[in-house]
């Protein structure tokens, strides 16, 4: 891998999604809304008014939009950029194809991610304000890595969605399915035994068992290391596995020609 | 009325030939309203759990007519379609509302799917006070989600947003419909475009709500109507008297 | 020196059509049939062929975007499917004239990225994306968004993207599809210098004959698949120089009576008919040996059938003529 190509693609995604952004302000404005909706979701599922419960929503809210948003992103993607003739020009840069396209939108999905866990300072602030500081740098490194374990999966689902010349991204229930087994709507204890031993394999899994620590005050930095190890892990492994089957997509693209 | 035929054939068509993509969608729905359904059993009880079921169909509905009228605005400027169905007579908007029809298809799959779950569960959302009135509040509710996506299709063609994010009315209404709501003020709620229809279909799994309800939901169905066809009509023509079509979303 | 060389390059798509419920019938069609060519630096070097022929396919396998069945193609002598990386770094591709950019950002801004994509950054991207806009005309309106661009402007953007990375290899579908004369003409001779000042590679499809006549340096031509001719421009038209071709403008000619004439002629074979109006105008293809008393054969009996004969000329065989006397045999 050309780190010097790898560093340049990056800086490709980040230009492009800067300058078609400074031109949809409404859109930004629009964007900055869901994850609030998604908390209007959440409340439906637990109605709470306890601050830390509200808290742990918010953290979850930006999680899920995040991972959602990635899943379906890139298939949703893939497909309007083959509608638009883009596509063969990415997949043509010197470098893998799911590389090169990832690259271009893994931008978007951060800055997404970081703007919408600062428009939660505010009400961070009004709920605790003693720890919103603390709280706030929680969210940024969520929104941050929260974007990283479903990158390779969502590469496969592109794939997959492109092969079979659908309109849409077919595989998009897989999205809440994900959320179920990785315990972002009900506690994974809930779950029967084989899905519980499913969701130790999700890298998901880890991130909201932190979020639920951090916001009932009951987890030791131990713990929590722990499970940023666990988290580490399996997004390594899953992302590694699905590279194989993602390498496979990519030849099949290419000999089909169904990027075209 | 001409045109309406060969969009309903070429929606008919498609419906074949797209058959994944349709299915798929049934399935990530029934996935979401299994999810609330499995809460609100096991918090609230079965009684409770029917009446979400209900919601659930509504929100369905609601979803469905948002991203398979409304983002089909999308889809038809990313294919280049939007000036030639112009020029051949049809708004782009009314192909996109021809749509609706189709909506039956995930809407019931999708009820289907989460009625066989609700029968593992132990209840049976079939057991409902006035099946009638129910069938009634869901077809004014279906009537009003087809304002709602023209309108959603119209605004995308104004301001070049997808309509994946301008489509609040999905992520805001699953939690507002599955909301405790006064029974007592529901003349009043019944007014709200697209939640009056949903608490009207709640209410009849329960009970009997009172027939003036109906006309509340069918006056707001009329203005809805009514204004999804103005607005339409206005920003078609406000579109083509500025830069004509342009492109939608960040593409 | 060959900076391209195709050998046997095989492909075929598979497609499956439905019959019925859950039965399906299996569709082959073989795009490309053994293709074999070369192309020499500073040339322009045309593929020629009618709708189907497998033109797109051929310049797609050669971009890298898609992957042959069987054969090999090498490009600067690195190999499109084993070494694509090494071969994406040398050669610029335009693959459609009204798509495949960004609507909403500028051309400069959608140069940058694309720039930036293929491994160019800093300052030489700036002067590259200078440099580019300057070489295709667009300068002045390299700060209007894609969709506000005309069809002109942006085939030119999709050559200046082809040219970002400076490469030794371009290749181009169909480059002036769709173009007025004037944009089709500044295309031309953009292309023109790219290769003989420039010493590049251009690689063009194209079913136009007029412009393969005056672009082209070596065409090959391609019907179902397979190469049927390759050679320059003036030889392949030297190659059908057994023939004459004869054009005979009628005026109000009834199609049944020419018809009748046509059928009477054993040796003499139909090359083009266009209709102007009430004129018809038809090229005949005459063997050589027999040119002269063939000229007469034709008036007469054209004559002798009531239609009005306006004028005979001998002309000199274009592409186009070479081409349709080619695949003549090949009913399309």
């Amino acid at each position: 891998m050309d780190l010097k190509l790898f560093l340049c693609q990056i800086k490709a995604g980040i230009f492009l999604w800067f300058s078609l952004y400074k031109r949809s302000p409404l859109l930004v404005s629009v964007l900055l809304l869901r994850p609030y909706l998604v908390l209007i979701a959440l409340f439906a599922i637990e109605p709470s008014t306890n601050p830390l419960s509200i808290i742990r929503n918010v953290l979850i809210s930006i999680l899920v939009v995040s991972s959602i948003d990635i899943l379906w992103d890139v298939a949703s993607n893939a497909l309007s950029l083959r509608f638009l003739g883009i596509l063969p020009y990415i997949i043509s840069a010197p470098s893998s194809p799911s590389l090169s396209l990832l690259l271009s939108y893994l931008p978007k999905y951060i800055l997404e991610s970081v703007l919408k866990a600062l428009e939660f300072l505010p009400l961070l602030f009004v709920l605790n304000s003693a720890q919103s500081a603390g709280f706030l740098l929680i969210l940024l490194l969520f929104s941050l890595v929260g974007v990283l374990p479903l990158l390779g999966l969502s590469s496969l689902i592109a794939y997959t969605v492109l092969s079979s010349k659908e309109e849409t991204v077919w595989l998009d229930w897989l999205a809440p399915l994900i959320l179920l087994v990785s315990g972002a709507l009900y506690p994974v204890s809930l779950l029967p035994p084989w899905l519980q031993l499913l969701s130790r394999l999700f890298p998901t899994t880890y991130l909201f068992e932190i979020i639920q620590l951090i916001t009932e005050n009951g987890a030791s930095a131990q713990t929590l290391l722990g499970l940023a190890i666990m988290y580490l892990t399996t997004s390594i492994l899953l992302n590694s596995i699905l590279y194989l089957l993602v390498s496979k997509g990519e030849s099949e693209l290419l000999r089909r020609g169904i990027h075209l | 009325m001409r045109k309406i035929k060969p969009l309903i054939w070429l929606h008919a068509i498609r419906v074949r030939r797209y058959l994944l993509s349709i299915l798929s969608g049934s399935v990530t729905d029934s996935i979401w309203m299994a999810v609330f359904l499995i809460g609100a059993y096991s918090s609230q009880g079965p009684t409770y759990a029917r009446e979400v079921f209900w919601a659930l169909a509504a929100w369905s509905i609601i979803a469905n007519a948002g991203w398979m009228i409304g983002g089909w605005i999308d889809y038809l400027s990313e294919l280049g379609l939007l000036e030639p169905l112009d020029f051949s007579g049809v708004s782009p908007v009314v192909a996109a509302a021809s749509r609706s029809f189709v909506i039956a298809i995930p809407t019931g799959l999708s009820s289907l799917i989460t009625l066989l779950i609700s029968f593992q569960l132990g209840f049976n959302p079939l057991e409902i006070s006035s099946p009638w009135l129910l069938a009634l509040s869901l077809l004014i509710l279906w009537t009003q989600a087809t304002a709602y996506g023209a309108i959603l299709a119209s605004t995308v063609l104004l301001t070049s947003v997808p309509s994946a994010l301008l489509d609040i009315a999905a992520l805001a209404y699953l939690g507002l419909l599955l909301a405790n709501y006064p029974a007592g003020n529901l003349q009043t709620f019944a007014f709200l475009p697209l939640l009056g229809p949903g608490y009207v279909a709640r209410q009849c799994v329960s009970g009997n709500p009172p027939l003036g309800v109906f006309l509340a939901v069918t006056v707001t169905t009329i203005v809805l109507s009514l204004f999804a066809i103005s607005y339409s009509r206005s920003v078609e023509k406000l579109v083509k008297k500025r830069a004509g079509y342009r492109a939608i979303a960040l593409h | 020196m060959s900076t391209v060389i195709v050998s046997e390059l095989r492909k075929k798509y598979v497609s499956r059509i439905r019959k019925g419920f859950l039965k399906y019938e299996v569709k082959v069609v073989e795009a490309l049939r053994g293709v074999s060519f070369t192309a020499r630096k500073g040339e322009v070097f045309g593929i020629l062929g009618p709708n189907g022929a497998g033109k797109s396919t051929l310049v797609k396998i050669l971009a890298t975007l898609l992957l042959p069945d069987s054969g090999e193609a090498r490009i600067l002598g690195y190999d499109v499917v084993k070494e694509r990386d090494e071969v994406r770094k040398r050669v610029g591709i335009s693959m459609s004239v009204e798509k495949g950019f960004f609507y909403k950002l500028t051309a400069r801004e959608n140069l940058k990225y694309f720039g930036m994509l293929y491994g160019i950054e800093g300052p030489r991207l700036k002067t590259r994306v200078d440099e580019v806009l300057r070489e295709v005309g667009l300068v002045k309106h390299a700060d209007k968004m894609y969709e506000e661009m005309s069809l002109g402007m942006k085939a030119r953007l999709s050559i200046a993207r082809a040219l970002l990375s400076d490469p030794e290899v371009l290749i181009l579908d169909e480059p002036t599809l769709g173009l007025d004369p004037v944009s089709a003409r500044r295309i031309r001779g953009l292309l023109l210098e790219l290769a003989h000042k420039q010493g590049r590679t251009i690689l063009l499809t194209t079913h136009n004959m007029f412009e393969a006549e005056i672009l082209l340096d070596r065409v090959a031509i391609l019907v179902d698949g397979k190469i049927i001719a390759i050679d320059s421009v003036d030889a392949l038209k030297q190659s059908v120089a057994d023939s004459v071709f004869v054009e005979v403008r009628l005026s109000g000619a009834p199609q049944e009576s020419l018809k009748k004439v046509l059928s009477n002629f054993q040796d003499i074979r139909l090359s083009t008919h266009h209709r102007d109006g009430t004129v018809e105008k038809l090229t005949l293809v005459v063997p050589v040996k027999a040119a002269d008393e063939a000229l007469e054969r034709i008036v007469h009996e054209f004559r002798s059938q009531g239609l009005k004969v306006r004028g005979v000329s001998v002309k000199e065989p274009t592409l186009e003529d070479v081409f349709i006397t080619l695949t003549a045999h090949r009913s399309m």
